[in-house]
């Protein structure tokens, strides 16, 4: 979608047009959830933010300024949703948990080895996501993950964009130690297991 | 590794470059050399090929639940959706709207271009020196016009003490500047005989009753029961008159076929 038809689009959500915000939902809700799940770990969180960040987005497209993308609009709403949210989970902390890819649902009565071995070879990335402080976890995500140029991220981030590059080559450094640790707890699992 | 380590080991590819690779900073040329030392730094290239494999990884999609209908019921709870043909109503009725402010100034524009000044609607704002000074002209302006200075017909006859013409209700005789009478009464100096003084009002006409002696404006000094009896018909027509009334000395009298028109005050 291009900026103009992006704009086009909001116009029309702005003036009350069901179709055209259903248009700007569908065309970010992927990328959202995906942010935020990365970011979390967590599907509940992320798809309760990600709900809450367009409902609040929708209802003050007004104040919509059409000099930026509504994407980085859209994220940076859902980044405040998301830390509010998290301040209110605590001590049950939004990144704490490796384990923050169990679904929410899982009860004591499920097997607890299948559980083990499928959270280790499910989402090892996300595993060693996890591992990555907040900053730079959430940089590598805007950069590899959704494409954003550095100076858009240094703008979401609001830090110099020198700082987001070494966030990004110490992070992506990071993530490749981890998802190999991860890689290896998780065969190692299986072989346990087999 | 890093640069130090590079300088331990002058064959390793630099961090830097490596950095630059996974920050598409590269160009296609730097990116083919940069693939070609690879062969000779396998610690690299598996570091390097670690890293693209983490990001592939990061990469995958995710199953994203669909939040559109939840959304929409949300943010139509709080402000609500409109139909086709209510937005057209509403964008009609902005232009509509748009349009009539337009036509409204364009207006505005014509007339003050045509007659300027002639859609204000408040006095403009004058200093009061302004203010005090065209009070002073339009009293000098009264004055000469009741001493007949800038009279036409009638008036300006009267300004020489004699009235030509037919002596009607309304026609102004003449007057001339006397100091002010505290009493505001009137007194008449008839021509031949002594001088009647009478008294009458701060607001009289003369019109009718006082023929000749008719010597002001109904709309100047007001409505009032007339001050003086009708003559009778047979009782000869004085002569002109002085007036002295309100500090103005008036000249009243002469005939309506002129015989025995006053001459100047006396």
């Amino acid at each position: 979608m291009t900026r103009r038809e992006e704009q086009r689009l909001i116009e029309r959500a702005a003036a009350g047009d069901r179709a055209a915000a259903e248009a700007c939902i569908r065309a970010h809700q992927a990328s959202l959830y995906a942010y935020l799940l990365r970011l979390s770990g967590r599907p509940d969180l992320a798809e309760d933010v990600a709900q809450e960040a367009f409902v609040r987005v929708l209802t003050h497209l007004d104040r919509f300024d059409p000099r930026f993308r509504f994407s980085t609009w859209l994220f940076t709403i859902a980044k405040r949703v998301y830390i509010n949210a998290c301040q209110k989970l605590r001590p049950a902390s939004c990144t704490d948990a490796l384990g923050g890819t169990h679904d929410a649902a899982d009860g004591p009565g499920e097997p607890i080895v299948s559980d083990e071995v499928a959270a280790n070879s499910r989402d090892a990335v996300q595993r060693a996501l996890m591992v990555l402080p907040e900053a730079q976890r959430e940089i590598v995500i805007l950069f590899h993950l959704l494409d954003w140029p550095i100076a858009v991220i240094a703008q979401h981030m609001d830090m110099p964009a020198g700082t987001v590059k070494s966030h990004l080559h110490r992070g992506r450094r990071r993530l490749r130690e981890a998802l190999e640790r991860c890689e290896r707890d998780a065969a190692r699992v299986r072989e346990v297991w087999a | 590794m890093n640069d130090r380590t590079r300088r331990r080991d002058p064959g390793r590819i630099p961090d830097r470059l490596v950095d630059a690779y996974f920050d598409r900073e590269l160009d296609e040329g730097s990116r083919d050399r940069l693939l070609g030392a690879m062969l000779g730094d396998p610690d690299r290239a598996e570091e390097l090929a670690g890293i693209r494999r983490a990001i592939n990884r990061l990469r995958e999609p995710v199953a994203a639940p669909d939040l559109t209908e939840r959304v929409l019921a949300r943010v139509g709870r709080r402000r609500g959706f409109l139909s086709r043909r209510v937005r057209r109503l509403v964008r009609g009725g902005r232009l509509t709207a748009v349009a009539c402010l337009l036509a409204v100034v364009l207006g505005v524009v014509v007339i003050e271009r045509i007659a300027p000044g002639a859609l204000r609607l408040t006095p403009r704002s004058r200093p009061i020196s302004a203010v005090v000074e065209a009070g002073r002209a339009d009293a000098e302006r009264s004055v000469r016009l009741l001493t007949g200075a800038d009279a036409t017909g009638p008036d300006r006859a009267v300004s020489r003490g004699v009235i030509v013409g037919p002596l009607t209700p309304g026609a102004l005789a003449g007057v001339r500047r006397l100091p002010p009478v505290s009493d505001h009464g009137l007194t008449i100096m008839g021509g031949s005989g002594a001088a009647t003084v009478r008294r009458i009002p701060d607001a009289a006409t003369f019109a009718r009753s006082m023929e000749p002696f008719s010597f002001a404006r109904a709309s100047f000094l007001g409505s009032a029961e007339p001050a003086f009896e009708e003559p009778a018909d047979d009782t000869p027509r004085p002569a002109p008159a002085l007036i002295r009334f309100r500090g103005l000395e008036w000249v009243v009298g002469g005939m309506s076929d002129g015989s025995s028109g006053g001459g100047p005050p006396r």
